[in-house]
């Protein structure tokens, strides 16, 4: 047993350190995360976190479905889909990472793809020139193309086959008319049987270049280390820039448009769609964000109380993601049948409300406390880390995911009011309904 | 100075005490040279007045403590008599801490944690119980202080009781209708004899009728105390300081003596098949049958435990014995690489789990019909083993494997509580943990095939035939 001096001692060393700080700590450390930029324009970010001796990798391009081509629409995803298959050395990535007992994921969204893997760090470093074959030097052919145009067409068919799925594809493509956010992610069975091995090479030449990568990492490495490690993998392909964006911008919109869909549903499903800002605007964002965070969060949220609370509706949600464009708010309610049109009304009366009245100074910090916990526990693991800090650097800089409570945490009630004014507007919304099946009604309503 | 708590190390350390000087120093000079496993500093353990065991563990990669509470009372501990009394216990205990935590301003942020749906998580594993929470660093002193509250102190409460009847009705009902839940149960009998502790974890609503507050209340007063505990706290701040929380939060608990017969002690059993039937394996035409079948594994501080980790990644992934094998893989109509993203795979693997008694198992879904030829194929990919020990490119897919398992198993903070909990717990003794890896890179041809022969000799077999 200890003798009781040291006992005594530690139990001092303990006690007179100061009692912890009542504010929150960072979420994401500016402070722990280091960067650089190699001559070939490839971005290097690293967070190095030595007490656990795991590693989450993560390769973020700065290219989505945004940047299908025209008629194109699900090439970036098919692209990303392909990137599994075996490369030049005969062997997938995933199968290398699989075997080190790790795993990895890929996803394609509108503003950027995204592949992250996770290994016991002592395996990382020899995953770096696979994971450089994989993004810049990947070689495809028409068989491996027509193969996995099947696997997507048969997800494209799984989406569909869900009203949620087939609703968020109507609600974009009502909603936008000119931006390439309007197509689906995955694309059409049209524009994705349409897709050849050319498609792919060209889009993977112009859009898998280091000037439109970023390298991530979360764990346990040295920065020193994986600098150096990157040069030697990553360094030595050319430099090279992706081409220049040159999407067709959404013209503002000034009338309510509406959709109505006859289904084989029990009840109805509505979705209510607002232009919204984009991370050019990070202050009405983050505002957007506190909108959100009081129609959708906890269970005195605003829908709750206005909807399941009246029992005007079985389920709410509102639903706001950050673009590198302007995106969408979206709120959607599944109602019964007779209850749609006061339902719809009482969406219509809490967006009304955040126009025309400011939080209190209790709300607001009640509202930036659940903010604060949503975001703290979104980025407790390496993975999320990593997700986190690669999202932001695809859309605007990875040094915002630091910045990002801070900023949400100086936005007033008057913005967040004047944001409710600017996008959340009386006849500026989209609205698809599935109504469940009755004598035919199809077609839009004016 | 009152002997408030003193370092632990379960051991050789115990009976060094200039070792305990130097680790100690070491500690306060924020530097280590001991082995490093997936960890990089051996935490220090600290032992309560009452009793209660204190693992803190610093870790700044993010801004929430992780905390794993585990009591160390299994289902053998249950008795007949009180069979689902462990997990009533635990569903009272969920209804006060959210009792207790919702609506109280000083717990803002937690409470705020709570409503996005994280934040608190109660097991109730067979060989413990366990609490499992994440917390901003600010409200970790309240998260302890409503935690040994209700853990530790107060009475069950006739309105939490009413609400664990209620919660555990529902669960009845979700276990019932999930056949692979009962074939697990049968597997276990097989594994483990006619054991008290062998009983499902769920008991049904008529049998937690029947408990009588005050028998509850005894069980409580026996197995939930503060010696009978171990508290793991990961977090950003120096481990003194995380210990110093829970010095003040929980060393109010009463010093009740901890109650012996832990962790429970199963004989080993001949190999055996345990068969039942199940009316939730027809549905209409469709008809189905559930097998597990599977081996006794050695402890986690056995000197044999590295390579039953070797053997049991030797079985799984795309490139494992179980989807290599052409036979089974026919069996199940499996494609080549198993099941694609999204789609469900018939063929589970199982294990090794931190427990008293770890097990390697494989479940299966398959037809009635195909029960013998898929079983036959199983022991076929465990046949394989022999071969593919003195496979070197498979020994070494393996090993990585079995790296990569123990610090994928911490990539979240709440997951690195645990990690370390389930440790202090099972494998007595730091230098398990810390030599583990270097352990797994050493396992030989010859130690695996000395585990085959130790364990694959006794199949344990859990069926269920539809109705």
């Amino acid at each position: 047993m200890l003798p009781r001096v040291l006992a005594s001692a530690v139990l001092l060393a303990c006690l007179a350190s100061p009692s912890p700080a009542a504010t929150p700590g960072p979420v994401l450390d500016l402070a722990r995360i280091q960067d650089q930029t190699l001559p070939n324009g490839l971005r290097v970010i690293v967070k190095s976190e030595p007490y656990w001796r795991a590693v989450v990798l993560g390769v973020v391009l700065r290219s989505g479905a945004k940047d299908d081509p025209e008629g194109k629409s699900g090439l970036a995803h098919l692209v990303e889909h392909l990137l599994f298959e075996p490369s030049q050395a005969g062997k997938s990535l995933s199968v290398e990472v699989e075997n080190l007992g790790g795993f990895v994921n890929a996803s394609t969204t509108a503003d950027f793809t995204q592949l992250t893997l996770a290994v016991a760090s002592q395996f990382a470093p020899d995953l770096l020139p696979r994971l450089a074959a994989t993004v810049f030097g990947a070689k495809f052919t028409a068989e491996q193309v027509e193969a996995e145009k099947t696997i997507i067409l048969r997800e494209i068919e799984d989406r569909e086959a869900t009203p949620l799925g087939r609703l968020d594809n109507l609600v974009w493509a009502l909603a936008f008319t000119r931006h390439p956010y309007r197509f689906p992610i995955t694309g059409t069975p049209e524009t994705v049987s349409r897709l050849t091995v050319e498609d792919v090479r060209q889009f993977y030449e112009q859009h898998y270049v280091p000037g439109n990568t970023a390298l991530l990492a979360v764990g346990d490495l040295d920065p020193t280390s994986l600098f150096a490690l990157s040069r030697q993998h990553f360094g030595s392909y050319a430099k090279k820039d992706r081409p220049p964006e040159n999407l067709l911008a959404e013209p503002e919109q000034t009338e309510p448009r509406t959709q109505v869909v006859p289904l084989p549903v029990g009840n109805t499903l509505i979705r209510y769609a607002w232009h919204a800002p984009g991370i050019a605007d990070r202050a009405a964002v983050c505002a957007m964000d506190l909108i959100y965070t009081a129609l959708d969060r906890g269970e005195t949220s605003l829908l709750n109380r206005a909807l399941e609370q009246k029992g005007l509706a079985l389920n709410s949600q509102a639903g706001f993601l950050t673009q590198k464009h302007p995106g969408l708010f979206l709120i959607t309610a599944v109602v019964r049948p007779d209850k749609e049109l006061p339902a719809r009304e009482a969406i219509l009366s809490v967006v009304r409300d955040l126009r025309e009245r400011q939080f209190s100074d209790e709300e607001l910090a009640y509202l930036k406390k659940l903010l604060y916990a949503d975001y703290a526990f979104a980025n407790q693991s390496y993975a999320d880390q990593v997700g986190s800090l690669a999202f932001y650097e695809a859309i605007d800089t990875y040094k915002f995911a630091c910045q990002y409570l801070a900023t949400a945490g100086a936005v007033t009630a008057e913005q967040i009011q004047e944001v409710a004014r600017k996008y959340l507007g009386e006849d500026r919304f989209t609205v698809v309904i599935f109504r469940p099946q009755t004598p035919p009604d199809e077609g839009r309503e004016a | 100075m009152p002997d408030t708590y003193r370092l632990v190390f379960a051991g050789g350390a115990r009976n060094h005490p200039t070792c305990w000087l130097a680790v100690f120093l070491l500690l306060l000079l924020g530097t280590s040279t001991l082995a490093q496993p997936v960890t990089r500093v051996r935490p220090p353990l600290v032992q309560l007045s009452n009793g209660l065991k204190v693992l803190g563990y610093e870790d700044r990669s993010t801004s929430l403590v992780g905390v794993f509470l585990a009591l160390k009372v299994s289902a053998q501990a249950e008795g007949e008599e009180l069979r689902g009394a462990r997990d009533m216990i635990q569903e009272a205990f969920r209804f006060r801490l959210e009792q207790e935590l919702r609506g109280d301003p000083r717990y803002l942020d937690l409470t705020a944690a709570l409503l996005v749906g994280r934040g608190l998580s109660l097991g109730t594993e067979w060989d413990y119980l366990s609490v499992l929470s994440l917390c901003p660093r600010s409200e970790l002193r309240p998260l302890l202080q409503v935690m040994g509250k209700v853990i530790f102190r107060e009475p069950l409460t006739p309105e939490a009781l009413a609400a664990a009847r209620r919660a555990l009705g529902r669960q009845w009902l979700t276990y019932q209708s999930n056949p692979a839940e009962a074939t697990f149960y049968l597997f276990r009998r097989a594994l483990l004899g006619p054991d008290v502790g062998v009983q499902p974890v769920f008991a049904d609503p008529q049998r937690l009728d029947s408990f009588s507050p005050a028998a509850l209340e005894a069980f409580r007063a026996q197995y939930f105390v503060a010696a009978n505990a171990l508290l793991v706290l990961a977090g950003p701040d120096q481990p003194e300081q995380l210990v110093a929380e829970a010095v003040e939060a929980m060393v109010s608990a009463p010093r009740r003596p901890a109650p012996t017969g832990w962790p429970p002690h199963f004989s080993l059993q001949p190999g055996s098949v345990q068969i039942a039937t199940s009316p939730f394996l027809r549905r209409g035409e469709a008809v189905a049958a559930s097998l597990m079948v599977g081996f006794r594994l050695p402890p986690a501080g056995d000197e044999d435990y590295p390579a039953a980790l070797v053997l049991f990644e030797m079985l799984t992934g795309k490139q494992g014995l179980l989807l290599s094998n052409e036979k089974l893989r026919e069996a199940l109509a499996l494609p080549a690489g198993g099941c694609p993203p999204g789609v469900p795979s018939p063929l589970q693997v199982l294990g090794p789990l931190a427990s008293a008694v770890p097990y390697l198992a494989v479940h299966v879904q398959t037809t009635p019909e195909q029960v013998g030829v898929v079983h036959a194929a199983l022991r076929g990919a465990f046949g394989d083993l022999a071969r593919a020990a003195g496979d070197p490119g498979a020994v070494q897919r393996a090993k990585r494997r079995a790296l990569s398992a123990q610090a994928l198993a911490g990539l979240d903070q709440s997951g690195r509580a645990r990690r370390l909990g389930e440790w202090a717990l099972f494998a007595p003794g730091w230098q398990n943990l810390e030599s583990l890896p270097r352990r797994i890179q050493a396992v030989k041809t010859e130690d695996l095939a000395r585990v085959i022969k130790r364990c694959l000799a006794r199949e344990y077999v859990g069926l269920q035939m539809p109705e």
